[in-house]
């Protein structure tokens, strides 16, 4: 018994032998025309069908059996032509594959490498949650005033939701908007929004990647509750000088890149601005010589994103990008003796080394800065008074890409980050010096975090991915400490069904603090300290992924269940500026949702475009009053202003030809929830004079809004001119002119001040007609 | 101004030429009426009380509705003050009172002050207070918006500026001007704030450039409790909620229980003048 136990060990021994006969093939995946890096491109060995996709900075390794015949390598990437080639495998092999935009094929069998591309993705993979964008889905889904933005397609993706009209708000699965761990080159976006939030800070020139994440987040990711936005900017082409850009009705936008050494080095600068204070400033000039003229506020953003890269050899390169973007918004008074500036914004600096130590083993090492800020600047007479918050981050970390073998592939890493708060600073002075006040405080705290990935092939039908991220957060001498696991699994049923389940935990350490309905620049980054616990979201999901029509269509339903702890808000009446001890002015609670998404996409064909169905509950209960603060809602529980029951979202996108293209989508859903004023009373106050009104607002979110629907549609021309491409796209927002309720109120029937003993109607108010939009864009 | 306001008035800016407004009907829940209360405390003076109702937004009103079945009694240090239900109207500062009392409060009190009314539907307020130190204005200026200007305007306009002390107890404090109109002072300008941005123990608050030359305005200082404070605050910021969508509505915070309202004491300076250039 022992000796034929000895024997089949070392059987299995000699196996194991044979079997470690075997090379790796590893390398990048890159565009043959720009030499930009390609992200998830899907590379495999045709006899043995080992493969893989290239990581988040398009490396890709294969380890493949020793083989004396050659053997066939192919890789394919959405949009790009099938690339192929003969190899022989008798040593390890480091090759760049250069693929091509597939042009003499047209368009038509571009939309088909797409199809091959994402769809298998979703049947292969444990991943479930995660909705990756394409350039061509952000440059052709209509938008409000034409201007192209992730967000807003992203807002088209079941559990996605934009908050109120035309807002680039993102509220992911019963979420808050601060609860999105936003990321441009792997720094920290804190306010992702321009205008009122009508629009993101992302400039579609200048970004390569796009994904989000929903749940089953990669234990890569930290730090905030709902999803992960992970956005990546294109390198800049390394081979020949180009530009694009386009003219809108809100903004213009300009894009260069170019080599710095042919082959071995680019650049990319993007900028975008708006035009609004040209024009004001115009009015203004024109009225400035009438006495009782109010000049109107200057306002503009703009957006600067550079990037450039250096490729020293095969195994090291170094990234350097960084973005600069502000909302400025200026005042003068005719006299000039009151000056109201206001401005807004994100600055992000990011370094980032790839080092292949091996062909298995794969690091990339980033240094962060990350700041959002927001200044306001007032003079009176002979007063100034400023105020401001800030938050500041320096973020090293280190990740590791490591193939151990075809069932085990490892990703761990560790990263630390430095906050630094200013809150609420104020400073107020007067020329005699008889001001001079200062209010505020400055916050100091470190988070960690460390992380361990195995990407598990069990066998042909399971599917494993166990996770675990460590996290800790110090702040004055308080340490959180938490464990979030992040697992996922796949059972495929067939080549065209995968069944999936996942469970994560995330926690999240610095809060936004709003005491308003709204997502507002002003809003206040908080970190957690004895007072104020760290927020922990906990979800499950499940779901189904299947292949029909021999492919062309995907179908995918995932269901959800959230907790989140340690919810926080302001009490009622909370005093937040030139008050040093914000903490007593919170009330702590906790969230919840859940819900079901389905999701229907053709990728194929001139028809392309999806259908995406949501059924979501969520909510929020403020009821914690040991701190002596009174429950929000008097502790009952509430929905969200964003809460939907129902959301669907139709998109549609035809090319007859490559000159045209059409596209329309259609999205209706319950409307937001409002606070509404159930009662009045009179109000005399010790000044005597009429009755004013006094408003008795009921429960929080009282009323539901009318159904939102809206129908958009747009039409691109492409042209060929000499020196490159360019195209007309006119677009309609708001094609029937909804009007879709932004808000309601009450409003007296005789149009007269508001006083108790006035009648009052209830008015609602839509913000957006129809609009009709032409951009012209253009490349060279 | 408050920042989400800022953005409501941009917002209105950019809606005002689209037209895109319209009457709708509203389905909300039914509204319990609540008993509403003003009652403000002075020395040596008799007590005054405004018991009113509150109804329903939309539910039509020409009036506010009296409340004069209450049971209404003030207490202090073991004495009763009874308020009877009688209309006392204040013809100068168009002020009115349905419930007053026979006796004064001591021109010197001390204690709690406890309110309690309870009316024929059984519902019941109460509510405390105090009387805080008298707080002195310490002086008032003005100055036009063209004194810097080389060619002066007629129609120039000035701000008013008041300084006063901290108390060290109580550091809550309200600022009114009332400018007088024929026979009459109408509020011009009305806002409550904390002592915080006290530099050496003083604090300057200031108007806006409101007042023309010969304005006669009434300044007044008062000392006021949190509780006051509170509670203006949050009918003015219920009042700036009212329709503004980047705003979170947040409930009354009354000083009475079982009810909305005030119950409070009033000490204050004041000081009469006319705007000069």
């Amino acid at each position: 018994m022992i000796i034929r136990f000895v024997f089949i060990y070392l059987l299995g021994f000699i196996n194991l032998a044979q079997a470690q006969q075997k090379f790796t093939i590893s390398g990048y995946v890159k565009d043959a025309s720009t030499g930009e890096d390609l992200i998830g491109a899907s590379i495999w060995e045709s006899k043995s069908k080992i493969g893989t996709n290239t990581n988040a900075y398009g490396y890709f390794v294969l380890e493949i059996p020793a083989s004396k015949d050659s053997l066939l390598l192919k890789a394919s990437y959405s949009g790009y032509t099938d690339w192929s080639q003969s190899v022989y495998l008798d040593k390890n092999l480091q090759i760049n594959v250069l693929m091509s935009v597939d042009k003499s094929s047209e368009q038509i069998q571009e939309i088909e490498i797409i199809a091959e591309d994402k769809f298998r993705d979703a049947i292969e993979k444990p991943q479930m949650s995660v909705e990756k964008l394409e350039y061509r889905e952000i440059k052709t889904v209509p938008v409000i005033f034409g201007e192209t933005d992730l967000i807003k397609v992203l807002q088209l993706k079941p559990g996605v939701k934009s908050g109120s009209e035309a807002s680039a708000g993102l509220y992911v699965r019963g979420g808050g908007p601060d609860q999105n761990l936003v990321l441009l080159d792997e720094a920290t976006v804190y306010n992702a929004s321009h205008l009122f939030g009508f629009f993101s800070i992302f400039n579609s020139d200048a970004i390569k990647n796009v994904e989000l994440y929903k749940g089953d987040f990669p234990a890569q990711y930290g730090g905030r509750l709902s999803s992960v936005l992970d956005i990546k900017m294109k390198e800049g082409n390394k081979n020949k000088f180009s530009g694009t850009g386009g003219i809108g009705l809100i903004s213009s936008r300009l894009t260069l890149e170019g080599p710095i050494q042919k082959g071995k080095s680019s650049f990319i600068i993007s900028g975008r601005r708006t035009y609004f204070d040209l024009i004001t400033k115009q009015i203004n000039k024109a009225n400035a010589d009438k006495k009782d003229y109010n000049p109107i506020p200057d306002y503009y953003f703009y957006d600067l994103n550079l990037k450039a890269n250096y490729e020293f050899s095969q195994k090291d390169r170094l990234f350097v990008s960084g973005y600069f973007g502000r909302d400025v918004f200026n005042f003068e008074s005719n006299t000039g003796r009151f000056n109201f500036d206001f401005d807004w914004g994100n600055t992000t600096a990011t370094v980032r080394w790839n080092h292949v130590f091996s062909p298995k083993l794969f690091l990339n090492t980033t240094a962060i800065y990350s700041d959002y800020q927001y200044k306001i600047r007032n003079s009176f007479a002979s007063f100034i008074f400023n105020i401001g918050s800030a938050i500041k981050d320096y973020n090293f970390k280190t990740d590791f890409d490591y193939l151990h073998s075809e069932k085990h592939h490892f990703r761990f890493g560790t990263q630390f980050t430095q906050h630094y708060f200013e809150v609420a600073r104020i400073s107020l002075k007067s020329d005699d010096n008889r001001v001079d006040f200062n209010s505020g405080n400055g916050y100091e705290s470190s988070e960690m975090g460390v992380y361990l990935n195995d990407d598990i092939k069990i066998s042909e039908l399971w599917r494993l991915n166990a996770g675990l991220r460590a996290s800790g957060f110090l702040s004055y001498g308080k340490l959180y400490t938490g464990l979030e696991p992040r697992t996922a699994v796949r059972y495929k049923v067939s080549d065209k069904t995968s069944i999936k389940a996942s469970f994560s935990q995330m926690y999240q350490y610095v809060h936004l603090l709003s005491n308003s309905g709204a997502t507002l620049p002003t809003d206040i980054w908080y970190p957690s300290n004895d007072v104020v616990k760290p927020q922990l979201s906990t979800q499950i999901a499940g779901g189904v992924s299947h292949l029909f029509r021999g492919g062309d269509f995907l179908f995918s339903a995932e269901t959800y269940y959230k907790t989140m702890q340690n919810q926080l808000d302001f009490k009622d009446g909370a005093q937040i500026f030139a008050n040093d001890n914000l903490d007593g002015e919170f009330v702590f609670g906790k969230g919840w949702g859940y819900g079901l998404e389905l999701y229907v996409e053709k990728k194929s064909g001139k028809l392309t475009g999806w259908l995406g169905y949501t059924l979501s509950w969520t909510k929020r209960q403020f009821a914690d009053s040991t701190n002596g603060n009174a429950p929000i809602n008097f502790g009952e529980a509430f929905y969200p202003r964003y809460d939907r029951r129902h959301d669907v979202a139709l998109v549609i996108m035809y090319n007859p030809n490559p000159k045209w293209t059409f596209a329309f989508n259609w999205v209706f859903g319950n409307n937001s929830w409002l606070t509404l004023q159930e009662g009045r009373f009179g109000v005399q106050g010790i000044n005597g004079t009429n009755f004013s009104l006094g408003n008795d607002f009921g429960y929080r979110n009282n009323y539901q809004m009318p159904a939102y629907h809206r129908a958009d549609f747009s039409i691109i021309r492409k042209f060929k001119p000499k020196w490159g491409e360019s195209d007309l796209t006119f677009s309609v927002y708001n094609l029937y002119s909804r009007r879709n309720a932004f808000t309601i109120y009450y409003e007296t029937t005789d149009d007269q001040d508001p006083t108790f003993a006035s009648e009052y109607k209830a008015r609602q108010l839509a913000l957006f007609p129809i609009i009709p939009t032409l951009t012209y864009n253009f490349k060279f | 101004m408050k920042i989400s306001n800022l953005f409501y008035i941009l917002l209105l800016v950019l809606i005002s030429s689209c037209g895109l407004e319209r009457e709708i009907d509203l389905n909300l829940p039914e509204y319990e009426e609540k008993l509403v209360v003003e009652c403000y405390l002075e020395r040596g003076k008799p007590i005054q009380l405004l018991l009113t109702e509150s109804q329903a937004f939309l539910a039509p009103a020409d009036s506010v509705p009296f409340v004069m079945d209450a049971k209404v009694i003030i207490k202090n240090n073991g004495k009763e003050y009874p308020l009877l239900p009688s209309i006392k109207v204040d013809s100068i500062f168009g002020k009115v009172y349905n419930y007053v009392s026979f006796d004064s409060i001591p021109t010197n009190p001390s204690g709690v002050f406890e309110l309690e009314i309870t009316d024929t539907k059984n519902r019941k307020v109460t509510g405390q207070t105090k009387f805080l130190d008298f707080l002195p204005i310490k002086e008032y200026s003005w100055e036009f918006e063209d004194k810097d200007a080389e060619v002066k305007d007629d129609s120039a306009k000035a701000y008013v500026l008041l300084r006063h002390n901290i108390s060290p107890s109580d550091d809550y404090y309200r600022f009114i001007i009332n400018k007088k109109n024929g026979n009459t002072f109408a509020n011009d300008l009305d806002f409550e704030y904390k002592g915080i941005t006290a530099t050496n123990g003083e604090i300057t608050v200031g108007s806006p450039y409101n007042y023309k030359n010969k304005d006669t305005i009434q300044i007044q200082l008062h000392h006021i409790e949190r509780q006051f404070l509170d509670y203006l605050r949050s009918v003015e910021a219920a009042s700036d909620a009212a329709g503004n969508p980047f705003a979170q509505p947040s409930p009354i915070i009354s000083s009475v229980k079982g009810g909305i309202g005030i119950f409070t004491t009033i000490q204050y300076d004041e000081a009469f003048t006319v705007i000069t250039k």
